[in-house]
């Protein structure tokens, strides 16, 4: 296991990296969370004793999603907003789509800021985001911390004293570096979309370290609010979360609920699910299929469909 | 120029009688002894005002505007006033008047003297057309002090006002001459009547007689901003500065997609503490929404007055309340430009889900969800629902700046409680609503302590919600089509019910569908005390319903 606190000191966090993945976003959201970035970023320097940053943009997308016009709007957001603490914003064009996850990791390999901060294209940052993510993470043993969603909040439980939960949702989350390279960073090869930040969080704590939910840092996550809360997947979504849960309860040895999981679903009933099923087994049968983890199950939590007990439970889209 | 000793002239009507003597009254009040300046004026006020001891110099406002006679004739004393008549014949351009009367008051006053006294007096023009412009969203409050209303044939009240006030003066005394018809009104001219009113039309006052002093500082009215200036939306946020929740709401706000809106954060009654807490954080977003965001201190009265200060300073189209624990999605504002460019002039509404929160004492945060999202208000607003209990929190809706111009709509700082829902169902029920289909707020209703619902006690929610009812009812309301048809299916149920109790007790009673659209109200099975609507009507108990949707006062789940 990875030493959690070896080299790292309080003032140790000064440095942040903020990085954002888009894939065909709306321009102009992309430059309003741009400027929100370098508020927050501002804020954290007043507030958190932050020196210096850098923000990062990464296009998965299948052409530059962005002109030159555009970068220039963008990086003039942060500049704006940040008021000299941002040294730099650049934007990286993939030329394939990474995933989120995949994305989060090559912007990650670019710099070597002392905090990771991956912030999804549909949000928008508090101005006290990054103050009080940047506060949570300086507790010794932290590996993430993960700021409070609106409109939709998020219904995983934590520790009300500590903040401590199960795992942190991707959308806005700051990492230490030294934990997030020590593990790999994400695992976009069976996590492109959906529980990549699940398995994440789940790796780190399986190392020794603990992750926090922020329920004062804010970020507002761009969703559609439906009749009881938040509206239906896509059937591409769907897809990729059964397959999500599959890859977890292999990873994380839990063959009894892949078997329940295989025999509860009829793939005429529902058959976004069959159609994961079929893609799970074909890679199983191609021996294609993420190492399971030692004493794994320590860490990983299933209650109900969920990766963490919920305080309180959305009706189903 | 005339000469100051006019003949008697024509005769003059019991009115045209009124009005000289108005005129007299309000400058031999008002104005130090000296010349009168008397413009476009019959003859019959030089007797009247040399009664008091002034001196008349006549002139016309087509000499003065000529150029072949000056504003400040030649005169052995002081001119301590000037008045300007505007009769129907007159041709008369009452703005370029003012301001000609604005700049001799600037120079009076610079050279030390005290500046004259400033009287008008014209027709009162008030036609049907105009009020219905007035209540249609027609004027869009860009006929502003326009020349329209200053037209020969007279002023309208709030045209008058503008007008003085872009010519730099501010009303000193109104001395409006009224000609009551004593006999009852029909239903139709009632209901104009009340509407001519509140729109600052008294249709009985004949002639405007109004005295004006110079007031250069004073502030441009909300009319006068310049064009292109306006954002479509001015959203209202109240902060008492406590909430952590506000940042929640700010965030929200500057996440909109449609981002042409204004903020008018009212920090009420706050502590400096509270105050520079407020301030910091509204100054730490970047500038692209910090720009359109004020902080503005509120300190005295209830709930009411920082809302109606907002109403003072907001420019935009629509007027939209958020309170410090709302959070809303980022096409809030987009789904109200949709309804409003469906259906223009209305009241624009989306929907709002609802969650339940409570406070908490940890470390971490001070509140916290306790339920998922759930939908219990009606999609559409429906006028007589509404009237029976407020199924639109205040985050649904943004009610048309004209509307609250026009009829001057504040919220009622006599009321407690249910001020919002006053000041929506009043502006509802004269314009109507236009419903988006979109769920883009979510209300969050605390449980226990925390909310205004807890804030306030049972029996003030009780008595402001029949307070509401009873206001309301003191006018003509126009309700929609369809609406008789439902009243009379009510009395038919009622009738049924009544009748079902009389032959078996409630168990008898059939099962009726429901008149209402939204959800039904669950009943607590407590009886509340209903106070009296009116001097007649006896104080009564009736089941409690009320307020079981609404507040959450009796129904706890």
């Amino acid at each position: 296991l990875t030493d959690p606190d070896a080299g790292v000191t309080d003032g140790g966090l000064a440095t942040v990296g903020a990085h954002v993945v888009i894939y065909d976003n709306d321009v102009s959201a992309v430059v309003r969370l741009a400027g929100s970035i370098g508020a927050a970023l501002r804020d954290a320097r007043d507030q958190a004793g932050l020196r210096a940053a850098t923000v990062r943009f990464g296009d998965s997308s299948r052409w530059p999603a962005l002109t030159a016009d555009d970068e220039r709007s963008i990086a003039a957001a942060v500049a704006d907003a940040a008021d000299g603490v941002v040294v730099d914003t650049t934007f990286s064009f993939f030329g394939a789509n990474l995933g989120s996850g995949g994305g989060s990791n090559a912007l990650a390999a670019e710099g070597d800021e002392a905090v990771i901060w991956v912030v999804n294209p549909d949000t928008y940052v508090a101005p006290n985001a990054a103050t009080e993510l940047l506060r949570a993470l300086r507790t010794p043993r932290t590996a993430a911390a993960e700021a409070r969603q609106i409109p939709i909040e998020h219904q995983k439980a934590y520790d009300p004293r500590t903040g401590e939960t199960s795992w942190v949702c991707g959308a806005c989350v700051m990492f230490r570096r030294a934990a997030f390279d020590a593990v790999g960073g994400f695992d976009a090869r069976f996590f492109p979309l959906y529980c990549d930040d699940v398995d994440l969080s789940w790796r780190l704590r399986h190392a020794g370290w603990s992750i926090h939910q922020v329920p004062r840092a804010v970020v507002f996550h761009d969703k559609e609010l439906g009749e009881r809360g938040p509206v239906a997947w896509s059937e591409t979504a769907a897809h990729s979360s059964h397959l999500a849960r599959l890859w977890l309860y292999h990873r994380y040895d839990r063959p009894d609920l892949t078997a329940r999981f295989l025999d509860e679903i009829d793939p005429v009933v529902d058959p976004v699910a069959g159609a994961a099923i079929a893609h799970y087994r074909a890679r199983v049968a191609a021996g294609d299929v993420p190492d399971p983890l030692p004493d794994a199950s320590r860490v990983a939590t299933f209650v109900d469909g969920q990766y963490a007990p919920r305080r309180f439970t959305y009706a189903a889209p | 120029m005339t000469s100051s000793d006019a003949s008697a002239g024509d005769p003059i009507d019991r009115v045209g009688a009124q009005v000289v003597e108005q005129v007299v009254r309000v400058i031999s009040s008002s104005a130090r002894l000296g010349s009168v300046v008397a413009i476009d004026a019959p003859p019959q006020l030089d007797a009247g005002l040399r009664s008091h001891g002034f001196d008349t110099v006549r002139t016309t406002a087509d000499d003065l505007l000529g150029g072949s006679t000056p504003a400040r004739p030649a005169v052995d004393g002081e001119i301590t006033a000037h008045v300007v008549f505007g009769g129907v014949d007159a041709a008369v351009d009452l703005l370029d008047v003012l301001e000609l009367l604005a700049i001799e008051c600037d120079r009076v006053a610079g050279a030390g003297a005290e500046p004259p006294l400033v009287v008008v007096a014209v027709p009162n023009r008030i036609t049907l057309d105009e009020l219905i412009d007035r209540l249609d969203g027609g004027s869009s409050r860009s006929s502003v002090g326009d020349r329209r209303h200053l037209a020969a044939a007279g002023a309208t009240a709030d045209g008058l006002t503008r007008a003085a006030r872009r010519a730099g003066f501010e009303t000193a005394v109104v001395a409006d001459v009224a000609v009551r018809d004593t006999s009852p009104p029909t239903a139709v001219r009632a209901m104009l009547g009340e509407l001519a009113r509140r729109t600052g039309h008294d249709p009985e006052v004949s002639h405007l007689v109004r005295s004006y002093r110079r007031n250069a500082d004073d502030r441009p009215g909300r009319e006068d901003r310049a064009p292109g200036a306006t954002p479509f939306v001015s959203v209202i946020v109240r902060t008492q500065g406590r909430r952590s929740t506000l940042v929640d709401t700010l965030t929200s706000l500057a996440a909109q997609r449609d981002d042409d809106l204004e903020v008018l954060l009212m920090a009420h009654n706050v502590s400096p503490e509270e105050l520079a807490h407020v301030a910091r954080l509204a100054g730490s977003f970047a500038p692209t929404f910090g720009d359109r965001l004020r902080v503005t201190e509120v300190t005295g009265g209830g709930r009411s007055a920082p809302l109606n200060r907002a109403l003072e300073i907001a420019v935009g189209a629509y007027v939209a309340i958020l309170d410090d624990d709302d959070v809303v999605t980022s096409d809030w504002v987009a789904a109200f430009r949709r309804a409003a460019e469906r259906l223009p002039r209305r009241v624009v509404r989306a929907r709002c889900a609802v969650q339940s929160i409570e406070r908490r004492g940890g470390e971490l945060i001070d509140f916290e969800p306790v339920s998922g999202l759930d939908t219990p208000y009606p999609a559409r607003f429906d006028l007589l629902d509404n009237i029976r209990s407020n199924r639109s929190p205040p985050c649904c809706s943004a009610i048309p700046m004209w509307l609250v111009d026009s009829l001057e709509l504040r919220f009622d700082d006599t009321l407690q409680v249910c001020e919002d829902w006053k000041f929506q169902l009043d502006a509802a029920r004269l314009v109507g609503v236009s419903d988006d289909p979109a769920v883009t707020s979510v209300y969050r209703r605390w449980i226990g302590d925390g909310g205004s619902a807890g804030a306030a006690a049972e029996q003030v929610w009780i008595d402001d919600h029949y307070r509401v009812v009873a206001d309301l009812d003191a006018e003509h309301t126009i309700v929609p089509p369809g609406s008789l048809r439902r009243i009379h299916e009510l009395y038919e149920r009622l009738e049924q019910l009544e009748t079902d109790l009389r032959a078996g007790g409630s168990g008898q009673i059939r099962s009726a569908r429901s008149l209402t659209p939204g959800p039904s109200i669950v009943h607590c099975g407590r009886t509340v005390t209903r106070p009296p609507v009116s001097r007649e009507s006896p104080v009564i108990t009736s089941n409690c319903t009320a307020f079981c949707r609404w507040s959450n006062r009796c129904c706890r789940p």
